[in-house]
């Protein structure tokens, strides 16, 4: 056990904590995909964490907080480890605080609709509870089966509900923390202001660890109404959902997939009860590698008006719900909308198809990773007028790379965000020099793509993420995103927080200071 | 920032605007091409936009009331210590901290706001609403603890130190 772990120990026995090895490792990293590949390389994470600490309180936690502030040890606040930038990257000096023995159910207030619950609560089982009491969040991550409130708060994320309920930030109604000094702040919505809520949500634990939120509830609908549509390309898909939005309709569900993934979704559907040994339909892993190698000409046979014949066009996934005639009346101006501007309709079975394997498609990276690729997601999202330049110059500066595809899923009445899904394999050719075997070559595709992917989104007028936070896979951007002016003005809320800097250092900006240590996100040699 | 002093971009329902122009001025440009902010604008339509956010944006929905929507997509302001911030236009961001939130209802005491995105209206264009059951207060005033982080803030910002 490490000095300040001991320490840590002795302050407080009551907590439960761990330093165990197997503990150690389990912590060491969050689902960022490039983590993946030195695991695969068989590597397990060099910095692990000097151990895990699971407060069941708020006092317990702020006390934690508390010690880490005066012994001046860095902190990393834990919900389920879903995050996929390397939110969670521990270092060996590091103490976890993991939040999922936090996790009661403060109050219900099934007339005001609004629940108070802890942050380390899981999200399938808050929507299961509410849902036996007639309430649902409306918050319906991907991730919901292994990610938390507090996770969720702490990314900015987004569930597929987005386009009706809103992303998590239009949910949170107050919110109880504890700062960088340990103590517990209380924080309340104000309509007219200030309202100090938006500045700990989406700071990924550097402000902050959120330890209770006080969430807005909906009545779990009753009635869906369901329907597909066919478009010539994914642009008159788009401009469709644009004019549904800006119409006033909130569909629940509005998803378009690019031709490339529309035809996954049109098959997965069919298949995929049978698929998930598979990485792409039909494939074997050596044949996949040596296509990938190609990646610029697959992508431009697909992209073009060749790959949308050949694959049948877009494909837009349309669900409303609500009470009595509510959906199907909605629905029923939705394609009025929808066939005024290209839109066929293909009927009720894409999106009934979709719902029911609403979760599935996430937990398909395994079978990509065994066949010695890589796969990754970027979301991107931008004002209407600017998205034909994002999604051309996100999917051309990832298409040099990697292979693309992507889908829309989260509009609103002013923008969209894109979500590009991508698979890679090793590189070759210039640059190589030096690094050996097949993983670390896949590390150089993977850094390649999204550093020219992420200066793709900024030059176009894009935001570098819509929903999975920074992390410290783009930290290093950040100053490109937010200019000189906005990093100063997180480091100034850094300071006021956290002035001793011990929460989460070196995430979502770069580190400044060697104190406290922090290891490189993008370690080169990691062994076990 | 737009050379304009009101910038329509009608695709995304957004106004670049800044912040010295009147609501009443803004409204009226937008009122010719058949658009509105959607505000309840009464007594505010004086004010100048700049103004109006800084004191809370008087007459605008609760976000709760459409959670697909917003009020401020994006903004160029003036920090406590003379430096810029912009925040680029988007429909949401998973990019950090909201930093739009430190110039609504702040009064100015955090960032003055020169030029904003704001969201609007096709006038005869529906409006949803799910609006939260009564009883909350949606305004409360801000407690002592909030108002010294505010005042903890507007001193590290004043600090200017680098980023
Ligand atoms: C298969 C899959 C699908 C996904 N789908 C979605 C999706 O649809 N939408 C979406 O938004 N995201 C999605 N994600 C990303 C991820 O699930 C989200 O970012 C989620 O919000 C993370 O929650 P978590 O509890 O796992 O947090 P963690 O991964 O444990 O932490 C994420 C970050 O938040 C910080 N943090 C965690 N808890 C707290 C707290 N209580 N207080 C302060 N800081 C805290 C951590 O330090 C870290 O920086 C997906 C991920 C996977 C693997």
């Amino acid at each position: 056990m490490s000095e300040p772990f001991e320490s840590l120990a002795r302050a407080f026995p009551e907590v439960r904590l761990s330093a165990d090895a197997a503990d150690r490792v389990a912590y060491a990293r969050d689902l960022w995909p490039r983590h993946h590949l030195a695991v695969r390389a068989g590597n397990v994470a060099q910095h692990r964490p000097a151990g895990i600490v699971w407060p069941t309180s708020t006092e317990e936690v702020a006390r934690i907080v508390r010690w880490a502030h005066d012994t001046e040890t860095p902190v990393v606040p834990f919900g389920a480890g879903s995050g996929v930038c390397a939110g969670v990257l521990p270092h060996e000096r590091i103490v976890v605080i993991d939040l999922k023995r936090l996790s009661r159910w403060r109050s219900l207030d099934t007339e005001g609709r609004t629940l108070d619950v802890e942050a380390g609560h899981m999200g399938m089982p808050l929507e299961e509870n509410l849902n036996r009491r007639g309430l649902t969040l409306g918050h319906f991550p991907s991730s919901i089966l292994c990610s938390t409130v507090g996770g969720w708060i702490a990314a900015r994320s987004a569930g597929q509900c987005s386009g009706k309920y809103g992303k998590i930030e239009d949910m949170v109604l107050a919110l109880e923390c504890v700062t960088g000094t340990g103590e517990v702040v209380h924080l309340h919505h104000r309509t007219s202001g200030p309202n100090l809520i938006p500045l700990v949500i989406g700071s990924e634990g550097t402000l902050a660890v959120v330890t209770c939120a006080t969430l807005r509830l909906h009545p779990n609908p009753t009635v869906r109404a369901f329907a597909g549509f066919s478009f010539p390309s994914t642009e008159h898909g788009w401009d469709a959902m644009r004019a549904m939005f800006q119409a006033g309709l909130r569909p629940a569900i509005s998803r378009l997939y690019d031709p490339f993934d529309a035809m996954l979704a049109r098959r997965g559907s069919v298949e995929k009860d049978r698929a998930d040994s598979a990485a792409a339909p039909g494939l074997g892993a050596t044949a996949l590698r040596s296509l990938l190698r190609r990646p610029g000409t697959i992508n431009e046979l697909l992209e073009g008006a060749f790959g949308s014949k050949v694959l049948g066009g877009s494909l837009l996934v349309l669900i409303f719900e609500g009470f009595d005639d509510g959906p199907s009346r909605d629905m029923e101006q939705a394609k009025a909308i929808l066939s005024r501007m290209r839109g066929t309709y293909a009927g009720e079975g894409p999106a009934r198809q979709w719902l029911q394997h609403r979760y599935s498609a996430s937990y398909r990276q395994a079978p990509v990773f065994a066949a010695g690729l890589f796969s990754d997601t970027m979301e991107v999202a931008a004002p209407w007028s600017k998205l034909r330049g994002l999604y051309d110059g996100v999917r051309r500066a990832l298409g040099e790379h990697v292979f693309v595809m992507a889908h829309l899923s989260h509009a609103y009445p002013d923008g969209c965000c894109i979500y590009f899904s991508f698979a890679g394999t090793a590189a070759k050719g210039d640059g190589i020099a030096g690094l050996e075997g097949w993983d670390a070559r896949c590390e150089l595709t993977y850094d390649r793509a999204w550093k020219a992917a992420m200066a793709a989104a900024v030059d176009a007028g894009g935001t570098l993420a819509h929903h999975h936070g920074v992390g410290r896979s783009k930290a290093p951007r950040m100053a490109d995103e937010l200019g000189t002016g906005g990093v100063s003005t997180v480091r100034a809320l850094m300071r006021a927080f956290d002035p001793k800097g011990i929460l989460n250092p070196g995430n979502l900006l770069p580190r400044t200071s060697s104190k406290p240590t922090l290891n490189d996100a993008h370690p080169r040699t990691v062994r076990a | 920032m737009s050379d304009l002093a009101i910038a329509i971009d009608e695709p995304s329902l957004l106004v670049g605007v800044v912040g010295t122009t009147t609501l009443s001025a803004l409204e009226a440009a937008l009122k010719a091409r058949g658009l509105t902010l959607g505000v309840a604008l009464e007594r505010a339509s004086t004010k100048t936009v700049a103004d109006w956010l800084a004191s809370g944006a008087v007459g605008s929905a609760s976000v709760f009331a459409d959670p697909a929507d917003h009020l401020v997509a994006g903004l160029e302001a003036t920090l406590p210590d003379g430096s810029k911030l912009v925040v680029r236009p988007s429909p949401r961001r998973s990019v950090g901290p909201d930093l739009i939130a430190l110039a609504l209802g702040t009064c100015g005491r955090l960032a003055n706001v020169d030029y904003a995105w704001l969201r609007i209206h096709v006038k005869s264009a529906a409006r949803p609403a799910f609006p939260l059951p009564g009883g909350r207060d949606l305004d409360p005033p801000l407690t002592e603890q909030e108002n010294r982080l505010v005042e903890l803030f507007a001193s590290e910002l004043r600090s200017g130190r680098p980023s």
